[in-house]
């Protein structure tokens, strides 16, 4: 209502302006127009008086003229008449009783004044009886006399009045006819915008979902107004009617897009099922050490890994990468998956016979002109030898000795291109100990905020340090390095790893840890770790491991501690081999000669006072270990430990 | 490794989490004689949680059990874990410290 009132108040203000105007003009002129008159009346009255006295007043025929005066105060707004003669006596008048004191001091202005000719005009005031107009007639030229005749202002003023209320109680009457008509005529107005007005509020908390109802008199507005509000009241229901629509889409959109989304999920995990993830996946096998990792971008990937034993001495493993990303890829990636599978085996025993096949298969029917990089390796587990094919994948990397090295490309396409490719093959030596990494691109691509690539600097970098790890180690501290380089930045490419160690052909093979270790602290640490590995991973008992690593503590910190005079860096070379009965741990030190076994034992009866401080760790590797043993060859210590499990107590 | 105190009146108790060991001996070394120097004279070790112990951690405990023997104070073990307890066995230190089950009994004895 606040427009209707702003409008009303605006008429009020408006009207009360023009009846003020109104009121005072029209006093004004009526003041005037009165006053003309009354004045024209009186003078008309003082002549006809003065021109018809002359005689009479000659001869003071005072009783005429009484009669005479009388007659004239009839006449409205007459207020006085007098006659003075020439000497200023007031000889008729009619004021009842006399004449009033006050009123004597009007004539004096016009005695003894001579020839006067003509009538004389003024406003006077008399104290205690109020203004008049004055009008001064000279009898005979003023030598006989003048008539005085005065007419009353104050009788003026009250008419004035009069007139000016009457006008404006019509114009108060007519405002309030205008005023009430105004009302009605804006209400009529204001009112449906005022209705659409509060049907907004009901509409923004109106539940779209429980469907439109737009009420009818919303409908007769724009029916009934032809105008603006008639074109306002239709783009209202416009617009719900179209936001109605938008709801229903925007749910339906939803619905689609989880939907898809929970059957993008029901993918990945079938996807992820075509991968083999249980490791080790020979566990009888302990010629070779295998692990292998796919984590993937979005729900459905492009990469994969896969390995099996084409015969009882052949290991067939493979890494590849589908062109592109999302379902088309992992679409992509099940067909050559499950055809890599078919296509090895007897009668493709060899990395470049399976490739070859497996090209013509997939390049086929290629419609969708996808591709594949694949690398396929045949690993002989009797020899350490691998065969090998690779179809445009990213060369995998060889850690011999600590040393990283690049295995080098065979310059194959990649598979889905075209048919009839006549693969290639490389060859290459395992020993014991050596490491073959596979990855693809998502590993070496992957990128931080300030968009740098992880790098195959980096990568390798990282397995230089890895000497001596598990497989499973190793990907770990591949996987762990990435994450913490590309730090918040989103996975863009699935990133895999499938890592095969060579442990030798079983008949040499006894599960055997080697490593060199700096003489440092932070080493023992380290070391203490892949002990822990070793022996979870070949099944130490959990009592052997935590004597092993006591006594393996021990003896380690003597040799840091003692066995150097400079502060220089040196090496310690531990080896530990386990035949499932027997642990047998060699540390080797090149330095000073010193044979921890001839270290006095601690008296363990002395009591707290006497007790020394030191001595106690040579005494912990005795009783922790079954069997000790030094001997010095060349320029080493070499300390020889050996344990085997102890039932638990 | 994680280091931890509490009170139970007057005795000062301080729990270990993970193992005293070559990197570690130094932190507890110091945390111990710590306390020692701010007065603590009844110190209760609660090992519920330590893993492993070597050498190096249990020449820390016997320094710091011979100081408070010194200030005629009183230092007891509990909560060992079977490993812990054998290299404890085996190298005399059951017997020169006392060394108690749980912590309530330890408490009670102070």
């Amino acid at each position: 209502m606040r427009l209707f009132t702003k409008t009303l108040i605006l008429i009020v203000i408006l009207f009360a302006v023009i009846a003020a105007a109104i009121s005072i003009l029209s006093a004004r002129n009526l003041h005037n127009a009165l006053t003309t008159e009354y004045e024209s009346k009186a003078q008309a009255i003082a002549q006809g008086i003065a021109d018809s006295s002359t005689e009479i007043l000659l001869n003071r025929n005072l009783a005429t003229m009484q009669a005479i005066i009388d007659q004239f105060i009839e006449i409205r707004g007459v207020a006085y008449v007098f006659v003075s003669d020439v000497n200023g006596e007031i000889v008729a008048h009619t004021f009842v009783p006399a004449v009033p004191e006050e009123m004597k001091g009007l004539v004096a202005p016009y005695q003894r004044r001579g020839v006067i000719s003509g009538l004389e005009t003024s406003r006077v005031e008399v104290e205690g009886f109020g203004s008049f107009i004055h009008v001064a007639a000279p009898i005979l030229a003023g030598v006989a006399g003048f008539v005085h005749v005065g007419m009353d202002l104050g009788y003026i003023e009250a008419q004035i009045w009069s007139v000016v209320i009457k006008q404006q109680l019509l114009m108060l009457a007519i405002f309030l006819i205008v005023v009430g008509i105004a009302y009605i005529a804006v209400n009529r107005i204001v009112q449906p915008i005022t209705r659409l007005a509060d049907y907004t509020q009901t509409l923004a908390a109106h539940d779209f979902a429980a469907g439109l109802d737009i009420p009818k008199e919303i409908h007769r507005i724009e029916e009934k107004n032809t105008g603006e509000i008639g074109e306002l009241a239709a783009s209202f229901i416009a617009m719900e009617t179209i936001l109605q629509q938008y709801l229903k889409d925007l749910e339906e959109t939803t619905a689609a897009k989880q939907r898809i989304e929970s059957e993008l999920n029901i993918a990945h995990e079938i996807q992820m099922s075509m991968i083999p993830k249980t490791f080790p996946p020979f566990p009888e096998r302990r010629e070779f050490d295998l692990y292998a990792k796919l984590i993937s971008a979005r729900e459905v990937g492009g990469d994969f890994y896969d390995f099996y034993f084409i015969d009882e001495r052949h290991l067939c493993f493979a890494i590849g990468d589908v062109s592109g990303k999302g379902v088309p890829a992992s679409l992509f990636m099940a067909l050559t998956k499950t055809l890599f599978r078919a296509t090895g085996g007897k009668l493709n025993p060899t990395a470049r016979e399976i490739l070859t096949h497996l090209n013509d298969e997939i390049s086929r029917d290629n419609a969708s002109c996808m591709f594949v990089t694949l690398y396929c390796g045949v690993l002989d587990t009797q020899t350490g030898e691998v065969e090998y094919t690779n179809a445009g994948h990213n060369p995998p990397y060889l850690v011999v000795s600590g040393n990283v090295s690049m295995l080098e490309k065979t310059g194959d396409i990649a598979l889905g291109v075209m048919e009839g490719v006549r693969y290639s093959a490389g060859r290459c030596r395992l020993q014991t100990g050596d490491v073959m990494v596979l990855y693809t691109d998502g590993i070496t691509e992957a990128m931080n905020a300030q968009n740098d690539f992880y790098t195959d600097k980096r990568l390798g970098e990282q397995l230089s340090a890895s000497q001596g790890e598990s497989s499973r180690g190793v990907i770990r501290r591949i996987l762990e390095d990435v994450r913490a380089f590309a730090g918040d930045t989103p996975q863009s490419d699935d990133m895999t790893m499938l890592v095969l160690r060579y442990r030798g052909s079983q008949a040499e093979h006894v599960p055997t840890l080697a490593v060199r270790l700096k003489n440092q602290n932070a080493e023992l640490q380290r070391f203490n770790k892949l002990m822990t590995d070793f022996g979870e991973e070949h099944g130490v008992p959990e009592e052997t491991r935590f004597r092993v690593r006591l006594a393996l503590d021990e003896a380690l910190v003597n040799v840091v501690r003692y066995a150097y005079d400079d502060e220089e860096d040196h090496d310690i070379r531990v080896v530990a081999t386990w035949d499932g009965e027997w642990l047998v741990i060699e540390v080797q030190d090149d330095g000073k000669p010193f044979n921890p076994l001839e270290t006095s034992q601690p008296d363990i009866g002395e009591s707290l006072e006497e007790r020394k401080v030191g001595g106690l760790g040579i005494h912990l590797v005795r009783n922790m270990m079954d069997e000790l043993s030094y001997r010095r060859e060349l320029d080493s210590n070499i300390l020889t430990l050996k344990t085997t499990p102890r039932p638990d107590a | 490794m994680e280091i931890t105190f509490d009170d139970a009146g007057d005795v000062k108790i301080v729990r270990f989490e993970g193992m005293i060991d070559t990197v570690t001996a130094a932190e507890v070394e110091a945390a111990l004689m710590r306390l020692l120097s701010q007065g603590v004279s009844k110190m209760l070790l609660n090992f519920e949680r330590l893993s492993y112990i070597n050498s190096i951690g249990l020449r820390v405990i016997l320094v710091v059990a011979k100081q408070i023997r010194r200030n005629e104070g009183k230092l007891r073990i509990c909560s060992l874990n079977d490993r812990v307890r054998e290299v404890f066995d085996i190298t005399g230190f059951s017997s020169i410290l006392t060394v108690v089950d749980s912590e309530p009994e330890a408490l009670e004895a102070f």
